[in-house]
């Protein structure tokens, strides 16, 4: 009983962590090249919007991912051009981009179909992968049964900690965020990085959003829509992991956890589930807290205090 | 034949807030190859300007540039690292949390063929350059945990990788402790034996005697000496450096002694990178009497004086108003005891550039009565009391509800100095105040000091321009490397620019803390 | 003066802006487009009622305004406004309830008074956390307004629920308490007046109380407000509260001037109020033309979906694509400079 607990719990925490960890890293890149990016709630949601309907116009679910890429990492350009080039600040932008996604997918939904919530019945849905031995282990189960884009997460953020840490692209992005003056007299281009960063972005949170909607072939829009604060979460697990895609990732699966908690203990007690959704919020804000009380800084760039 | 590098006629002019600032006014540099060229001068002078044009950091308005007798024309600095011309700036460009092998090839990154870059290899690859250099640092130690002068090879490595054959050191001793300085001076001779040119830009005239094959003294933008160290002694380097004396002509009376209005006492003041700026200071500032700490910038006065106005908490010792610590007080309880302060920064700290003019000049006393009552700001109290000082101090500006922000350098200073001098302080501590301002402007500003003095206030002031440091000063302290290295006293007799400078270029010290630290504890 | 009318230009850019938008989506999802813009420009005119209505949204967004406003003056960026005011709808409706025996002259000013007390002591902790472990304002309140979201909602279905009511909403207090109106038929009520009222407050406070001058002067440059003598780690503190206090009466006034009970939805009352804000400059006076501009878009989908086939959501897409295109200050410059070319 208890091991089919913990399994539970592992399977969720990890389907629970890939929509965090993957923001995050996108907002990792933008925080880098110093243009963080807060727009990761709108990103995520014209990801879900347009993936799920893509995929259900195309019945293709490749098609679907490509389309939920491309969206969000228009969303996240049209951020860096008005900041670029008019010289706006990246957070009021930001936070335009954020209204302007939710605005836009929920308005399109209505026209489409009526209503802010859709139900695509015969879009593709992605299905689980069950891998064959490790199904059958014990506590490792919970490692089996997810989504493409979950195992994919796991690749990702190795490779983003190869790229970061292993190459030249990586060591240029990385001086820009600590010292641009530096950076510039090496002649590293600044606004080239910027540029690159918000494409990393929007690919990465164009996966997260694919992974909200295409499971289960549904968008759901409205003022809370189904990335449902993802968006600020995996701000906050850039603020705990910094510039380490590992502690970005680890970071984040403890979000993950808490969420993963929540729907433990939705399921075995009688606690409100409206209450249990606080946890994962109260779970970052306390970790927040924890974490600056050790003298750390949040090295979150551009942020005006 | 052109020498291995020729500047002719560089000129290069700065706008700032419809300022014209020249800072170099048709420069020659001669430099042969092979040799240690000294490039002296105070600051300001121009001679960081002039390398930052060579490397193409800054870009020049006239004049030509020959090296290795062919005309140099680049874009930016990698096209000097092309041609093998490398510059290690006075802000070290390294990262901190970076080793010693990723700040070496930074930029410049090796990697295999799928673009990795492998941190064994890189480190086995910058070990054997450093074997060939003649240099060794362990590669993999992170560069923050390293000491300056070791940080400082690691600068001078980097552009050595990067193939330079003319290495330019901006004021590389002045972070460097002595023991490193001579250090560095070996490398130099290694350096120079390998067949590679350096020019070093300094102040420091000592260490010029000790190391340099070749002086070129700018002074104010312009060439004013040059030629063979050997040719040079001292006194006379010294003077070309600081020019001949201008007597201000300013009419003074020497003051009786004064009460002690300001104490400071054993004052350390640490700054980020946890060395030490300011080394146990103690002084005392004393009414009717203006005290000068001379010092090239860099010698920790900056830190000082924000320790003393609380905006830097001082790692040891106090600072006493009238006999009452206010060392670790805010600003506010500061400005309450009577000290008034006009910074160097005018633009960041000295004022808010987004607010207007009122809001500029109120934010000491908007509290206080007449300017508001039971917490109401009586608006039509604050715009007539703005207008007046706009117009005592001649501030141009369009009306006092204008931004600051669109003010000239000059009146921004004006602001201040009107805000600051009208604040019934009785302790005035002043930075740079007269740096950009025009010779009337200027004058001005010597006036309001000395009228000040009379009234009986205590003011110290910090400057580089040595006139001001004779002309207005009844104390002189002058600062080097975070001490006081002697205390002159300007009433007893005249005391010349040079015998100043000695002391603000490191020449001579004299054991300042021994002879006046009684002074300074027992009143 | 001179901010105050640049401030007006890029209200009334805003508004051709806004108007152009709405007109060219209208055209584009309409089957009959020009009967379609008639009724959503000039729908919210055409009699009292609608007029009425629109005023009556704008109240609580105009006191949203100016809660965002006093924070981002002093450079606090509060991103929880919508769960201050929230939390502070719940808990004034709390003692509007508990009241219901009370006249109204009692209960009302209370519940008013909880509902800011709540709010402000919410958005001073992210203030405290500030300045005790130097934790971002901006995250903090997000991760707060993010976690009162189903913390309120859970009251409002569970503990705080009216049974009767088939959805997530507070049992009604004594209908008395609530705000006359003042423009029959429409739902226009004399929360309006207490709106007005703040604005005029601020206006004050803005331009005439040390503590105005203390926030404005902390926004904009701290560093020096501080080496000016200014206490900025209190006035932090204070516009925080001030901010927060303010979101948790707005939802307070919505509550006692329209709903009547607390809903459990998000109103959006609360992030729209940022926007408003960024518009108006901050200044207090400009916040009402804001707020009414949003109203005014607000109602006139409304009007389009009742009366013509324009979808309602039409609304939010033209609010936000407006705060995007404010955000672009280098276009008005563009702007500025593309017309002084013109006008010579």
């Amino acid at each position: 009983m208890i091991i089919s607990l913990i399994d539970s719990v592992i399977y969720t925490t990890i389907a629970a962590t890939t929509p965090i960890v993957l923001p995050a890293l996108g907002v990792m890149f933008t925080n880098f090249s110093r243009m963080f990016n807060i727009a990761l709630e709108g990103m995520m949601l014209v990801s879900a919007f347009s993936s799920v309907l893509i995929a259900d116009i195309t019945s293709s679910l490749l098609l679907g991912v490509i389309a939920g890429i491309v969206a969000a990492t228009i969303l996240g350009l049209s951020i860096f051009f008005i900041c670029h080039y008019f010289h706006a600040e990246v957070f009021i932008v930001g936070m335009g981009a954020n209204l302007v996604a939710t605005g836009l997918a929920t308005f399109i939904s209505i026209q489409l179909k009526g209503s802010s919530s859709l139900i695509f019945e015969n879009a593709p849905k992605l299905e689980r992968i069950n891998i064959p031995i490790i199904k059958n282990i014990p506590i490792l189960s919970g490692l089996s049964g997810h989504y493409i884009i979950d195992y994919l997460a796991i690749v990702i953020t190795v490779i983003c900690y190869v790229v970061i840490f292993h190459t030249r692209y990586g060591y240029h992005l990385r001086t820009i965020g600590k010292d641009a003056w530096v950076a510039k007299t090496l002649g590293i281009s600044i606004v080239k990085h910027r540029f690159i960063s918000y494409l990393w972005c929007g690919f990465l949170c164009g996966l997260g959003g694919a992974v909200l909607s295409l499971p289960v072939g549904v968008f759901l829009g409205g003022p809370v829509g189904m990335t449902n604060g993802r968006g600020w979460l995996a701000i906050a697990v850039l603020c705990l992991g910094q510039e380490n895609p590992l502690n970005i990732l680890v970071a984040a699966l403890l979000i993950g956890a808490a969420l993963a908690l929540s729907d433990l203990l939705q399921v075995t007690t009688n606690l409100s589930p409206r209450l249990l959704m606080i946890l994962p919020f109260a779970a970052a804000l306390i970790a927040i807290v924890v974490y600056m009380a050790k003298g750390h800084k949040t090295g979150l760039g551009i942020k005006i205090q | 034949m052109k020498s291995y590098l020729e500047m002719q006629e560089i000129n290069k002019t700065y706008r700032t807030y419809g300022h014209i600032v020249m800072a170099l006014k048709g420069v020659n540099l001669n430099v042969k190859k092979g040799t240690v060229h000294a490039v002296l001068g105070e600051n300001g002078a121009g001679k960081t300007t002039l390398m930052e044009i060579l490397v193409s950091v800054l870009k020049k308005d006239s004049g030509t540039i020959y090296f290795r007798g062919q005309k140099l024309e680049i874009e930016n600095p990698f096209q000097a690292f092309a041609q093998g011309i490398g510059m290690v700036h006075q802000h070290f460009s390294l990262i901190k949390d970076f080793t010693v092998a990723e700040n070496i090839v930074l930029g410049v990154e090796p990697v295999n063929r799928i673009g990795i870059i492998n941190s064994e290899q890189l480190e086995k690859k910058v070990l054997k350059f450093f074997r060939e250099s003649g240099f060794v640092i362990d590669p993999s130690v992170v560069v923050g945990t390293l000491s300056m002068g070791q940080r400082q090879k690691v600068e001078i490595l980097r552009i050595l990788y990067r193939g330079a054959d003319l290495l330019i050191l901006d004021e590389p001793t002045s972070v460097l402790a002595e023991q490193e300085v001579k250090d560095l001076f070996r490398v130099v001779n290694i350096l120079k034996k390998q067949g590679k040119t350096i020019i070093f830009i300094t102040h420091k005239v000592k260490e010029v005697l000790d190391i340099a094959d070749e002086i070129t003294v700018l002074r104010e933008g312009r060439t004013v000496g040059k030629g063979r160290v050997k040719d040079f002694d001292k006194k006379r380097i010294v003077q070309m450096i600081m020019g001949e004396s201008i007597s201000l002509n300013i009419e003074r009376i020497p003051p009786k002694k004064g009460k002690i209005l300001l104490s400071v006492q054993g004052l350390s003041v640490k700054s980020k990178g946890d060395s030490e700026k300011v080394k146990d200071i103690s002084f005392n500032l004393r009414k009717g009497e203006i005290t000068v700490i001379a010092g090239v910038s860099g010698s920790g006065q900056k830190e000082l004086v924000e320790a003393i106005f609380g905006l830097r908490q001082p790692s040891a010792g106090k600072v006493l108003v009238e006999g009452k610590d206010i060392t670790n007080l805010a600003p506010r309880d500061h400005r309450k005891m009577g000290i008034s302060y006009i910074p160097e920064d005018r633009m960041n700290l000295g004022s808010s550039l987004n607010s207007s003019l009122i809001e500029n000049i109120i934010v000491d006393k908007y509290y206080k009565l007449p300017f508001s009552k039971r917490g109401w700001m009586q608006i039509d109290l604050l715009k007539k009391y703005s207008e007046r000082l706009v117009d005592r101090y001649n501030i141009k500006i369009a009306d006092v509800d204008s931004c600051v922000g669109n003010l000239s350098g000059g009146n921004i200073q004006r602001v201040i100095i009107a805000r600051e001098l009208n604040a019934d302080s009785k302790i005035l501590i002043t930075q740079e105040p007269t740096m950009g301002l025009d010779l009337r402007s200027t004058k001005y500003v010597y006036n309001l000091l000395l009228e000040m003095r009379k009234q009986g206030k205590a003011i110290l002031l910090l400057t580089s321009d040595m006139d001001e440091v004779i002309g207005l000063s009844d104390k002189i302290l002058v600062m080097y490397q975070g001490e006081i290295v002697v205390s002159l006293d300007n009433n007893l007799r005249a005391i010349s620019k040079d015998e100043i400078g000695e002391y603000m270029l490191g020449i001579k010290r004299q054991n300042y803390i021994e002879q006046h630290v009684s002074e300074v504890y027992n009143e | 003066m001179n901010k105050f009318i640049s401030s007006l230009k890029r209200l009334f850019i805003a508004i051709v802006f806004a108007l152009m938008l709405g007109a060219v989506i209208i055209i584009i999802t309409s089957s009959k487009p020009s009967n379609a813009i008639k009724i959503f420009f000039l729908g919210p005119f055409s009699n009292k009622y609608f007029f009425g209505n629109m005023i009556s949204y704008a109240i609580p967004l105009i006191i949203s305004g100016l809660a965002a406003s006093i924070a981002f003056s002093a450079n606090m960026w509060n991103m929880g406004l919508e769960g201050q005011l929230y939390i502070g709808g719940l808990c004034g409706t709390y003692f509007a309830c508990q009241m219901s025996s009370y006249p109204a002259a009692i209960a009302i000013p209370i519940a008013l008074i909880v509902s800011f007390l709540v709010g402000g002591a919410i958005a001073a902790v992210s203030s405290y956390l500030k300045t005790k472990w130097n934790i971002n304002v901006f995250l903090s309140s997000l991760l707060i307004a993010n976690g009162l979201f189903p913390f309120v909602t859970f009251f409002l279905e569970g503990p705080f629920n009216d049974p009767k009511a088939g959805f997530a909403a507070s049992p009604r207090f004594n209908q008395n308490f609530m705000f006359s109106k003042i423009l029959s038929p429409s739902e226009l009520h004399s929360g309006l007046f207490i709106a007005l009222g703040f604005v005029v407050l601020f206006y004050f406070i803005r331009r005439q109380r040390v503590l105005g001058y203390e926030i404005k002067i902390t926004g904009e440059n701290a560093l020096f407000a501080y080496y000016g003598g200014v206490p900025t780690g209190r006035v932090e503190i204070i516009a925080m509260f001030l901010s927060g206090g303010l979101a948790g009466l707005a939802g307070m006034i919505n509550v006692f001037g329209s709903t009547g009970r607390m809903l459990g939805y998000m109103s959006m009352i609360g992030w729209n109020g940022i926007p408003i804000a960024i518009i108006a400059r901050y200044d207090p006076i400009i916040v009402v033309p804001a707020a009414l501009l949003f109203s005014f878009i607000q109602k006139g989908a409304e009007a389009g979906a009742l009366f013509a086939d324009i979808t309602p959501q039409v609304a939010q897409l033209i609010q936000a694509a407006i705060f995007y295109i404010i955000t672009a200050e280098g276009l008005f410059d563009f702007i500025g400079i593309w017309k002084r070319k013109v006008v010579k």
